[in-house]
């Protein structure tokens, strides 16, 4: 995986995460613990690609799109 | 610092940030996570390329974007209405707790008068009035100390009910810091005036019931039921409400000369 994908991807995430908080925020504050979890991988995920891991940093990424879809 | 722990600062102002949106969902907290995820993707991007900047040098530059976004955050936390709802919910907090500890101490000296009341009872069925009258002062003090405790209670809660609506309907004064007045439609103008209206209302009546608190909360059994350091953070807080008071005053005047001015030009 290329810098500039991973690059892509961690802004692609952030912004679902960000989009989540709203859906969480208008329909009370339950799904807030995925969120969380979610933001957790997305920053073990920064974490990985600052030490040039980008497959697992990429992995992390999957990880927290697949808790956000269980946000309702 | 290593890289590994800068991120982690990261992780936790991104923690931090992600609450504030959920209570605040302005554009400046927005603005805070924006900078933020720019300044990480920035790191990875210099750390994955060929020739890129030296891991010092993006530590540093990572250090310092997200010092200037914790100094805006914590300003943010600090000034404002949302600094002012968070002490409110600080009090709650306070509040709620104290009552649960009256509540409890009222009881108490319920369990002891009650067994005082019954032998004084008992005694009078047995003809020997005098001998009950012993324990008259006693059951008297003990009625008086359940009266203040449970007086105390009803204003805590009193208090405590206040304060939970105006953290709902604080917010109103931010919104109103960040609009221009003159530009509002008759409408809307006169639904912000209502609002700010019940949070001037509440504010005051809170500074009032703060007072009450405080002056009770130093007689009889309710002395020492707050620390010197509770005391000063209602004492803060009444304090804070008159400068919003006031505040929302000016407000109010504002949208009434603009109201004004709508019903003169429908003439």
């Amino acid at each position: 995986m290329k810098a500039e994908e991973m690059e892509r991807r961690i802004e692609e995430v952030n912004r679902r995460i960000v989009e989540k908080i709203e859906v969480v925020r208008e329909r009370g504050k339950k799904e807030m613990p995925k969120i969380r979890t979610a933001r957790e991988y997305f920053c073990d995920a920064v974490a990985l690609a600052t030490e040039k891991r980008l497959e697992e940093a990429s992995y992390k990424l999957s990880q927290a799109l697949e808790v956000l879809k269980g946000v309702e | 610092m290593g890289m590994r722990e800068v991120v982690e600062d990261y992780r936790e102002m991104l923690r931090k940030v992600d609450e504030l949106y959920v209570e605040n969902p302005t554009d400046e907290v927005k603005k805070m996570n924006d900078d933020l995820v720019l300044s990480l993707r920035t790191a990875v991007k210099e750390r994955n390329r060929i020739l890129g900047k030296g891991e010092k040098e993006v530590e540093k530059e990572l250090e310092a974007s997200l010092n200037t976004v914790r100094k805006r955050y914590e300003e943010m936390m600090r000034s404002g209405s949302l600094g002012l709802m968070r002490r409110l919910e600080s009090v709650k907090e306070l509040l709620s707790g104290k009552m649960e500890v009256i509540k409890n101490k009222k009881e108490d000296v319920r369990s002891k008068r009650m067994p005082l009341e019954a032998k004084a009872k008992a005694l009078i069925k047995e003809g020997r009035v005098e001998d009950a009258e012993i324990y008259v002062p006693e059951i008297t003090a003990l009625e008086e100390n359940e009266k203040l405790l449970g007086g105390f209670v009803n204003v805590l809660s009193k208090v405590v009910g206040r304060l939970s609506g105006l953290i709902t309907k604080i917010d109103v004064l931010n919104t109103l810091r960040s609009i221009n007045i003159s530009k509002l439609d008759f409408e809307e103008v006169r639904n912000l005036r209502g609002k700010v209206e019940s949070v001037a209302g509440d504010i005051n009546e809170l500074q009032n019931e703060l007072g009450s608190v405080l002056s009770m909360s130093e007689s009889g059994i309710l002395s020492g039921t707050m620390n010197e350091g509770e005391k000063k953070t209602l004492k803060r807080l009444v304090a804070e409400a008159g400068d919003v008071s006031e505040e929302a005053k000016r407000y109010m005047e504002k949208m009434k000369e603009v109201e004004e001015r709508y019903k003169e030009m429908k003439g």
